[in-house]
């Protein structure tokens, strides 16, 4: 198991959709979606990140049809990811939280179907093993 | 975004006591040291296939005062709609949209690697206060 599978099914315990790195058209909302990382920028090369599996850093975003609904998610994963405030080891790495983006809207995107924009956080973690 | 320079809290309540040279001489170092964290996150920035075009919107400005000195370094985010765009742009190039997408760029990187040498330098200009 790569640290990103075991990352990937620790944020599915939580109940939500979680995608890894990729989001398909219409996804459903709430959701999380993984992605990383410093080596390996995802939006460049997709394909060797997820093939390495292993980055020193990714990011978890948490996606919902409101600014309410994406607090709620986000809080869940932080406190999943960092119970407590504390770093957490997952498939042998340490995650440790290192930056944070608030909750705000997209505004580039829209809801299918209807006229509003998904709202987000992101939380940026350093993973060392 | 923002990092973590607790450990800088109290040099910061201390530097109120440092005298004109020392504040001035700090202030030096301040400069230098965001020079070259605004010259970090550019060149993370320029190393972008999709967003290298940004780097040179990212600027610093700094604030001394008697008894602090700030520098704010990132993109330009000033008033006017193209400079907002920029900073939007960035900001997808750092955390991504709600699609995910982030970490094309890494801005935390180039204030790691000054953290060390920036705390060096304020060591040896304030010594004897801190």
């Amino acid at each position: 198991m790569t640290f990103f599978s075991d990352l990937i099914d620790l944020l599915r315990t939580l109940g939500y959709q979680v995608y890894d790195t990729d989001v398909p058209e219409t996804p459903n909302l709430p959701y999380i979606v993984a992605w990383g990382g410093t080596a390996n920028p995802h939006s460049e090369q997709p394909v060797s990140s997820r093939a390495d599996g292993v980055s020193d850093r990714v990011g978890v975003t948490c996606a919902a049809g409101t600014p309410e609904g994406a607090r709620i998610v986000h809080q869940r994963v932080r406190q999943l990811l960092q119970p407590g405030g504390f770093p957490t080891e997952i498939g042998g790495f340490l995650v440790k939280i290192r930056d944070h983006q608030a909750v705000q809207v997209d505004r580039g995107e829209m809801i299918t179907g209807t006229n509003r924009h998904p709202a987000y956080a992101v939380d940026i973690y350093s993973v060392q093993r | 975004m923002g990092a973590d320079a607790s450990e800088l809290e109290s040099f910061a309540v201390d530097l109120g006591r440092a005298g004109d040279k020392a504040l001035k001489d700090a202030e030096k170092v301040v400069f230098k040291g965001a020079m070259n964290v605004r010259n970090g996150m550019r060149k993370e920035m320029a190393s972008s296939k999709s967003f290298g075009a940004l780097a040179p919107t990212i600027n610093f400005d700094m604030d001394v005062q008697p008894n602090g000195i700030e520098a704010e370094i990132g993109p330009a985010k000033r008033s006017g709609t193209a400079s907002r765009g920029l900073g939007f742009g960035a900001n997808i190039a750092y955390f991504g949209t709600s699609r995910g997408g982030g970490g094309t760029v890494d801005f935390l990187k180039p204030f790691e690697e000054e953290k060390p040498r920036f705390e060096q330098a304020i060591r040896e200009v304030l010594g004897d206060i801190l």
